[in-house]
């Protein structure tokens, strides 16, 4: 009646649910289960299933590499390629993808390909930069280098890798 | 055998529950979506060169491309909205449902380039289990439009309908199962992997310190820590045992009390000590919290939430009263 309060969730519906919607809701609760299993079994993402394995492997206290990329500057200094400047990829996803394409251009002997990458990536950073998408110096060049570090408990020398250009690009 | 399992099967599934908990929890997990990703820009996905493009199963099968900077801005607004809608419970079905499609599309993409990250498939599943859900029942704006339609068309039967059922347990279970296999799939890969060696030796505490090396995590107090004899061995163990044991928290009120704290600690250690962010992942912890227990407390404490709340009957049931706790609630109810 106009003016009398209901409850807020007034719902039409039987408490016992539907059977099609019980075997809806098992068939999904199966997916699930079934889809992590299998990446579980297999030690692969099919993302959303995922096996997550990330930090799975033992570390142990001895030598270990990262990468990172560099940009060269018109007079020959280097600067650290930061994610502010490679946009929405990041350092994050822009290190593993360089290194993927490094191995594969080496194991097909074709590095043209890890070539084209990064140069893509210098000719995006310049395109970005002229737009005023972040305040990078001019690029001309950019090298990617693989870090060696000795394992030190307190990171003393983590400003102080080994390093080793594994490509590199000029415009 | 399958005559014995189906009951057990149909009464975790789908024991009658009051709306508020899961109502709570989509108001909750929506909102924070929005808030997380609401500076997040998706539409530079479409400069990214080519060269890194290396697609997931789901956009390599179902041949999805990537679209236009303009397609992808405009997925992204929609998208947002939709959260937001999601959130307050406006248009529920179809908001959530957007929600989700967009979801999987504009989450998903960033996966094809470099490589997949981890942090944003239980969501996703979420999301989805929310669309096929009955959500916006109650705590919504289409709730109150649907009051205010009732009232004005004077329909007496609407107060007899019933006020629990199972439509409002098994997505709360559901996202319980999500989250219990993605913590039982990583210590499966740990023990697959490395196996007992992961926990029992200076694993832990060597990473905290790499970590160090190129995280650069808000703190250094996992240098510290790892410098501590046993820590690392300490949290290995731990961390170990609560992610293979969270299925449990499926079918037992202490596995939900420990093993969740514990797994919401842990990853709240591994952003500050290790720098590895699982923010949006955590977002799920809400599915845990008892909001009808909660609200019922706080009612009773400060009269603002009696005043305020004025929910209606059902929630009171539900949140307000345990007298009128169906029988079920009180035996299974979640933590």
């Amino acid at each position: 009646m106009p003016g009398e309060q209901y409850p807020i969730h007034e719902i039409r519906m039987s408490p016992r649910m539907s059977p099609f919607r019980m075997m809806l809701v098992s068939a999904l609760a199966l997916v699930i289960v079934a889809g992590h299993l299998v990446d579980a079994w297999k030690q692969k993402d099919h993302w959303p299933f995922a096996a997550y394995p990330m930090f799975a492997r033992v570390n142990k206290p001895e030598p270990f590499t990262s990468e990172e990329l560099w940009g060269v500057t018109p007079d020959g200094r280097e600067i650290p390629v930061t994610s502010k400047m490679t946009g929405i990829m990041g350092t994050n996803r822009i290190r593993p993808s360089l290194f993927r394409l490094y191995r594969h251009g080496q194991r097909t002997k074709n590095p043209k390909i890890t070539q084209d990458a990064l140069l893509g990536l210098l000719r995006d950073y310049e395109q970005r930069r002229q737009r005023r998408e972040h305040d990078g110096p001019q690029l001309i060049g950019m090298r990617f280098y693989q870090l060696k570090w000795d394992f030190d408990w307190w990171a003393k020398n983590r400003d102080a890798p080994q390093r080793a250009v594994l490509f590199e690009v000029h415009s | 055998m399958i005559a014995a399992v189906k009951p057990c099967w149909e009464r975790f599934w789908f024991a009658p529950k009051g709306p508020t908990m899961l109502s709570v929890c989509r108001l909750l997990f929506f909102g924070l979506l929005f808030w997380n990703y609401f500076d997040e820009r998706f539409a530079p996905w479409a400069e990214v060169s080519r060269a890194f493009w290396q697609p997931i199963w789901v956009f390599e099968k179902f041949r999805i491309p990537v679209l236009s900077a303009e397609a992808l801005f405009a997925c992204e607004i929609v998208w947002k909205v939709s959260l937001a809608l999601a959130s307050v419970g406006l248009l529920t079905r179809f908001s959530t449902a957007t929600a989700f499609l967009l979801g999987i599309y504009l989450l998903g993409l960033r996966h094809n380039f470099g490589k997949v990250s981890h942090d944003d498939a239980a969501p996703v599943w979420i999301m989805l289990i929310l669309a096929l859900s009955r959500c916006g029942d109650a705590l919504s704006l289409d709730a109150i439009l649907r009051r205010k339609r009732v009232a004005t068309t004077a329909a007496p039967s609407a107060e007899k309908l019933p006020l629990e059922s199972g439509e409002y347990r098994w997505p709360l279970r559901a996202v319980w199962l999500v989250l219990s296999m993605v913590f039982f799939n990583s210590a499966i890969a740990k023990l697959r992997r490395s196996g007992l060696e992961w926990a029992l030796s200076e694993n832990l505490s060597v990473l905290m310190v790499r970590l160090n090396y190129f995280n650069k995590p808000t703190t250094d107090w996992g240098l510290h820590l790892a410098n501590i004899r046993g820590f690392g061995q300490l949290m290995g163990v731990g961390a170990l045992a609560i992610e293979l044991f969270f299925p449990l928290v499926l079918f037992s009120r202490i596995a939900r009390w420990t093993l969740v704290p514990g797994a919401f600690l842990m990853q709240l250690g591994n952003k500050f000590l290790l720098g590895v962010d699982f923010t949006v992942f955590m977002f799920a912890y809400v599915f845990f919290i008892d909001w009808g227990w909660l609200l019922k407390r706080m009612r009773k404490r400060d009269p603002f939430f009696a005043v305020a709340g004025t929910p209606g009957r059902g929630q009171d049931r539900e949140a307000g009263g345990a007298a009128h706790q169906a029988p079920v609630d009180s035996t299974t109810a979640p933590t």
